[in-house]
């Protein structure tokens, strides 16, 4: 019996030998994510990636540096430093980092002028903050389709005057930076906020200040309540207000959204390049060009607003369910 | 009415009949063709309407608000503002009317065309369809369709003019292309009618002159394939078979006449070839004599004016190298003008006959020929000429001529002899040249063998030279006159009989090439080394009767070759001694180190205090042992500076004068304008030591030592006889002494270590090894002269560079032994060193890190979180270097200084890095004393910091 079992062992372990040892030898990637798992951008990018590698002879790791809930520059580069060892020890063909702490900890310091090729993807509107670029290192900037957003507002606006309301973090100072720089004049209205009490006062207080919002992001804003923000909202606009991310569309009149899928696509693909035998440096940074329209009913309604059958034919419909508040 | 109108009435009508039939039933078939057609097209054009309402619903549907007034009222106005401008085709209007009877949209405001009621009740029954009407007088088609959620009417109609107006245009058309292809045929049929009148009348023309006698009458061309082609073809083979039938009448008569005449003239032929064939007999005799070319020449030149009765005859040969025909022989002339001249190729008569291959004949030279020669010609007063080729197979070799003064007409009975005798010349022409040819072959093969450098020698089989060449003689240094009737052994000296190896016998004996290489004495005594190459040469029976010697001096080969073994000898121990010499430096390290330790611990008043000592010392000798078997083995880590040798020799004087004695007198003869060279100067120190105390040994009774400096270059002839000298510009220091001198045996040893010609215990035999060592590693070249009872002289020779000399090193050399806090990495791959110098460190207070190796080492560097204020590794480490992993740990600790050991390097030469600005170099010889290592570390770290 026993040898019987030594024997089935023994053919298994020669049968199965060849496929670890191709295992081994198939291109590695190394997805490095700035964030974590569940986080929706993330996600996307992440999705994006599988679409492109499903039925590649490619193998695809995941590193997550969850740098979003974990927000100490401490912790970012703890993460940089183990997602580094795990290179060292993998070896992969090509690093995928995804947003701009895993360019800003772990690609600058580790990888820059290396031999390992980095693709990297969700940087917020200027790579060269990281001194990128590198010639091992190529990728795809995070842009906002902003004069497309002021075209769909104005149809509805009664006024030039533009607000822009979010958390007071890094990322939105940045991107609120190159809003005003190149596309507002410097003449758009900045709401920076920290707690949902101070986000709720700052609507209120840009419906009579400017003729259009912008609602950005409210990951990081503490004490939030999405089911309450939508009655808030709902309740209080009385402004055309747009959103740049699909997570906000619950919270404004219309909502033109980047695609976390392109970015992943392109990324993978890329990657696949570089495997492939064309150097980073031969492949130039570029730019998202797809967008998601998506129109909130409710608000629409509220405003007195009849949307332009062009705009409900591209758009994703949404309605909010409001409790019924009773008189 | 004549045969050509009834034609064209009949195709007249004809055509008409035709041309209208083709136009009605095509109208016909059209009006069927349209009315379907537009049908399809206004029914389609109605259901892309109601596809595109359907899909503004669809929109409103999918939002949500397909039931919401507003939202229906604005896709509404969309479509009025999208569909304002609606046309199909120039009269095609659309109306849409809603489930109440309004009009929401319509083209139709452009003409102010509307339906009223009862027009919709009438023309729409039911939800889709189609219809014509006549409203306003004018006849329209309609299309129409419901979309039913929200029981609209989408009606599209067209004028009936206009879905007819195409078929119209087509009809006007095709009636003016009928009336023009009638038109087109009247034309085409008279023409050809007019053509067919105009051949039956050149028949008859024809026929009419045939009558009267014309028999090269003919129908003119071309024939046509019709039947009128065929009867033209008929009469015109009629009239040629008349024509030859006539011809071959005339022709029989001719032939007859020619026969008669022939007979006549072939009875007095016979004759003149009989005497011919007798000449020609006379003149092949004549030409086997033994005579000359020319002579022959001659001779056929004379015999062909003989056998023609011409006045002159002459042969111009070929000239391969020019290209050109030179006359070599000639007969008959008078003025001696075409004696001695050359025809260029494809001139002239003989050009042609050259370029052509056949015989010519001339009657008048000046009047069909001319030439290069026409001048010649003219003044011998030729006039008719015959000229034949002269060649072998295809070989082309000149050109045969005969010729008379008065004009006359050869025969070719003429040209046939003459070519004959063409033939005869080649011949000999092909004779007379292969004779030439041998002649110059057998002077090509003697004046070579007598030219080359290697000996050759025929030799009979009992021994006696039969020929030899120079060279050969050469190299037995000998005249050739002393070999008249001489043995080939008497070559050499000392060989008065056939030699037992002797290569030409064994040759002989085995019938195939001996070879063997062998040492001989010249007449005059001298050595030399000689291959020799025996080959039999067979006789008439087929035997070896002789032999011939090919001798090859190789003497100087032989030098080279045992040059060359020396040099792979000497180099083959200096790699066995450096790889031990690395090895016992770590363990000296150890042995040096632990001593240092040892005697810091035990007092100097106890015994043991005394043995350590001795280990110590004996240590220190082993060291220095060790160092010379580097230095033999070439790993000596060298520190190169341009330094100037007479400064070398000057500053090491005294030391010199020391260690010689008072019974030798040093004599130094210093070049002044001795140009710089790049050494160690230590090492050049070594060298002089190692020089003069092996001079000094060799003048045990006292001498003078000479040490002399000059300029050299040594030259391509030079750098040949010395395999391993790259010729240029060399500094040379000679070093001479008056002793005893040495036997060339002893020279061939000098330089292999623990060769010694001193007592035992007296000399190490490393010393003249570990100068050659030196001098080798520093790309020199190093050249013995010894005489025995009249001394030696020993020259080095480094290469020159352009550079000035640098200002030497001041080397504080005031030992102290300090330590210090500091935090040092130590980076060692042999423990026993490992394990000591991290015990003096943490004895003198410093607190250490150990590696082993390069990866270890990075990782020790990363986890340390204090300061690293020193890194002490060793120069040669598993899998890297020393500068590498200095510059590695460096890039992220900055601060850290560096300092380098090494028992050798595999850089031999130290790395530009390893020094910092005050050019004190970082680098430790293993092995090293405590002492040395405290101080050193203590000088790179510099002075304690007050905290401390």
């Amino acid at each position: 019996m026993l040898g019987k079992l030594h024997t089935t062992l023994l053919l298994t372990a020669l049968l199965l030998s060849p496929v670890l040892a191709l295992a081994q030898t198939r291109p590695l990637i190394l997805f490095v994510d700035s964030y974590h798992e569940g986080y929706e951008w993330s996600d996307g990018i992440l999705k994006g990636i599988r679409a492109v590698l499903e039925g590649k002879d490619v193998r695809l790791e995941v590193f997550r540096m969850d740098t979003k809930r974990n927000a100490s520059e401490e912790h970012a580069r703890s993460a940089a430093n183990t997602a580094y060892s795990m290179i060292k020890e993998l070896k992969p063909d090509v690093v995928i980092a995804a947003d701009d702490n895993a360019s800003k900890f772990l690609v600058m310091p580790y990888l820059k002028d290396t031999s390992v090729p980095v693709v990297f993807c969700g940087i917020n509107w200027d790579a060269s903050i990281y001194g990128y670029p590198y010639p091992n290192v190529t990728g795809m900037l995070e842009v906002d389709l902003v004069p497309q957003t002021n075209a769909l507002l104005r149809r509805y606006a009664a006024g030039d005057r533009v607000g822009y309301l979010t958390v007071d973090s890094f990322s939105e100072q940045k991107i609120t930076k190159y809003y005003n720089e190149m596309f507002m004049s410097h003449q758009m209205k900045l709401y920076l906020v920290k707690t949902f009490e101070a986000f709720k006062t700052a609507f209120i207080k840009a419906q009579t200040e400017v003729d259009m919002l912008y609602v950005s992001n409210y990951a990081g804003i503490d004490r939030w309540d999405s089911a309450e923000a939508e009655i808030f909202v709902a309740s209080n606009t009385t402004i055309p207000t747009a959103a740049r991310l699909p997570w906000m569309a619950r919270f404004a009149l219309l909502t033109l959204a980047k695609s976390p899928q392109e970015q992943g696509v392109w990324s993978a693909k890329t990657a696949l390049k570089i495997i492939n035998g064309t150097p980073p440096s031969r492949i130039p940074i570029t730019k998202n060009r797809q967008a998601d329209l998506i129109i909130n009913l409710t608000i629409a309604d509220k405003l007195g607003i009849v949307v332009d059958p062009d705009l409900l034919e591209a758009a994703k419909i949404i309605r909010l369910k409001l409790p019924t508040v009773p008189e | 009415m004549t045969l050509r109108a009834k034609i064209h009435a009949l195709s007249l009508v004809v055509l008409i009949t035709l041309t209208v039939s083709v136009v009605l039933v095509g109208a016909l078939v059209i009006d069927e063709i349209v009315h379907s057609l537009n049908k399809r097209l206004l029914l389609a054009e109605v259901e892309n309407l109601h596809r595109k309402v359907e899909h503004g619903y669809n929109v409103l549907r999918r939002a949500g608000v397909a039931q919401v007034e507003s939202y229906v009222k604005r896709m509404e106005r969309e479509f009025i503002e999208d569909l304002h401008d609606y046309s199909f085709g120039k009269t095609g209007r659309l109306t849409i009317v809603d489930g109440n009877g309004r009009v929401v949209i319509t083209s139709a405001d452009k003409e102010n065309y509307r339906l009223n009621e009862k027009e919709l009740e009438q023309l729409f029954a039911g939800k889709t369809g189609f219809t014509e009407s006549s409203l306003d007088g004018q006849d329209r088609y309609w299309a129409y369709t419901t979309f039913e959620p929200w029981n609209w009417l989408i009606a599209v109609s067209i004028s009936k003019a206009e879905m007819f107006e195409k078929r119209n245009e087509y009809l006007q058309s095709v009636s003016f292309l009928a009336a023009g292809i009638l038109l087109v045929n009247i034309v085409v049929s008279t023409l050809f009618l007019g053509r067919l009148v105009r051949r039956i009348k050149t028949t008859l023309d024809c026929a009419k002159a045939v009558e009267a006698g014309d028999l090269s009458a003919r129908v003119p061309g071309p024939m046509s394939s019709d039947e009128l082609g065929s009867l033209q073809t008929g009469i015109n083979s009629m009239i040629t078979t008349m024509e030859t039938r006539t011809e071959e009448l005339k022709s029989a008569n001719e032939q007859l006449l020619r026969e008669v005449a022939d007979r006549k003239n072939a009875e007095a032929g016979l004759e003149s070839e009989l005497r011919k064939t007798q000449a020609l007999y006379d003149l092949a005799v004549a030409m086997t004599a033994e005579q000359s070319l020319d002579e022959n020449l001659l001779l056929l030149a004379e015999t062909s004016r003989g056998l023609l009765g011409t006045d002159v005859s002459y042969v111009a040969l070929l000239n391969e190298s020019t290209g050109e025909l030179h006359v070599e022989a000639t007969s008959g002339i008078q003025t001696a003008a075409l004696t001695d001249v050359s025809i260029p190729y494809g001139e002239g008569m003989g050009g042609h006959v050259a370029a052509t291959g056949a015989p010519l004949i001339v009657e008048d030279y000046k009047q069909e020929i001319g030439g290069p020669l026409a001048n010649l010609v003219e003044t011998e007063g030729l006039t008719s000429l015959i000229a034949v080729p002269i060649r072998t197979g295809k070989s082309f070799l000149g050109v045969l001529y005969t010729a008379n003064r008065k004009k006359t007409s050869f025969s070719e009975s003429d040209t046939a002899t003459l070519a004959l005798l063409g033939n005869l010349a080649a011949v000999e022409v092909t004779r007379g040249r292969t004779e030439e040819a041998l002649r110059a072959g057998e002077e090509i093969y003697r004046s070579l063998v007598e030219n080359i450098d290697i000996g050759v020698a025929l030799i009979n089989s009992d021994f006696n030279l039969v020929t030899t060449n120079q060279a050969r003689l050469k190299i037995a240094r000998r005249a050739s006159e002393e070999f008249n009737g001489k043995h080939c052994y008497d070559f050499f000296e000392r060989i008065d009989h056939v030699c037992e190896s002797c290569p030409g016998k064994r040759a002989m004996a085995e019938g195939k090439p001996v070879e063997m290489e062998t040492e001989r004495k010249t007449k005059d005594g001298d050595s030399v080394f000689i291959r020799i190459q025996a080959f039999p040469v067979l006789g008439p029976d087929g035997k070896p009767a002789a032999f011939i010697n090919v001798v090859e001096d190789v003497t100087q080969r032989k030098i080279l070759e045992e040059r060359l073994r020396q040099k792979a000898k000497l180099e083959a121990i200096g790699i066995l001694a450096g790889g031990i010499a690395h090895d016992f430096n770590n363990l000296l390290t150890a042995i040096i180190g632990y001593s240092d330790l040892l005697l810091a611990q035990i007092p100097s008043a106890a015994n043991e205090h005394e043995k350590v000592v001795q280990i110590s010392r004996a240590a220190d000798q082993a060291a220095s042992l060790t160092r010379q078997l580097l230095a033999f083995g070439r790993k000596t880590v060298l520190e190169m500076r341009v330094i100037d040798l007479n400064t070398a020799v000057s500053g090491f004087g005294n030391m010199l004068r020391r260690l010689i004695g008072e019974d030798i007198q040093l004599d130094t003869i210093l070049d002044s304008k001795l140009g710089t060279v790049e050494a160690d100067p230590a090492q050049i120190e070594q060298v002089l030591m190692n020089l003069a105390a092996n001079a000094k040994d060799a003048m045990p009774d006292g001498g003078t030592l000479t040490i002399e400096t000059s300029n050299v270059v040594l030259d391509e002839e030079y750098a040949r006889a010395h395999a391993d000298v790259q010729p240029g510009p060399y500094a040379m220091i000679a070093v001479t002494d008056t002793g005893h001198g040495m036997s060339t045996k002893t020279l061939s040893r000098i330089f292999e270590p623990f060769f010694t010609t001193k007592k035992e215990g007296r000399g190490t035999g490393l010393g003249l090894s570990s100068v050659y060592g030196i001098v080798k590693q520093h790309q020199g070249h190093i050249s013995v002269y010894s005489e025995p009872k009249h001394g030696t002289t020993i020259k080095v020779y480094l290469p020159r560079v352009e550079r000035g000399a640098e200002q030497p090193l001041i080397h504080a050399h005031t030992p102290f032994r300090h330590g210090g806090s500091e935090t040092i990495m130590v980076v060692e791959d042999e423990p026993v060193v490992s394990e000591l110098v991290r015990e003096v460190l943490e004895t003198l207070g410093y607190r250490v890190l150990i590696a082993s190796e390069g990866t270890e080492a990075l990782a020790v560097a990363e986890q340390h979180e204090g300061p690293i204020e020193l890194i002490l590794t060793d120069m040669v480490l598993p899998g890297t270097d020393g500068v590498t992993l200095a510059k590695e740990i460096t890039k992220n600790r900055p601060d850290a200084k560096v300092l380098y050991m090494s028992g050798y390097s595999e850089n031999f030469v130290l790395p530009a890095e390893i020094g910092d600005a005050d050019d004190e170099v970082h680098f430790m010889r293993k092995p090293f004393t405590t002492n040395v290592l405290a101080s050193k570390i203590r000088k790179i770290l510099g002075d304690i910091k007050e905290s401390e």
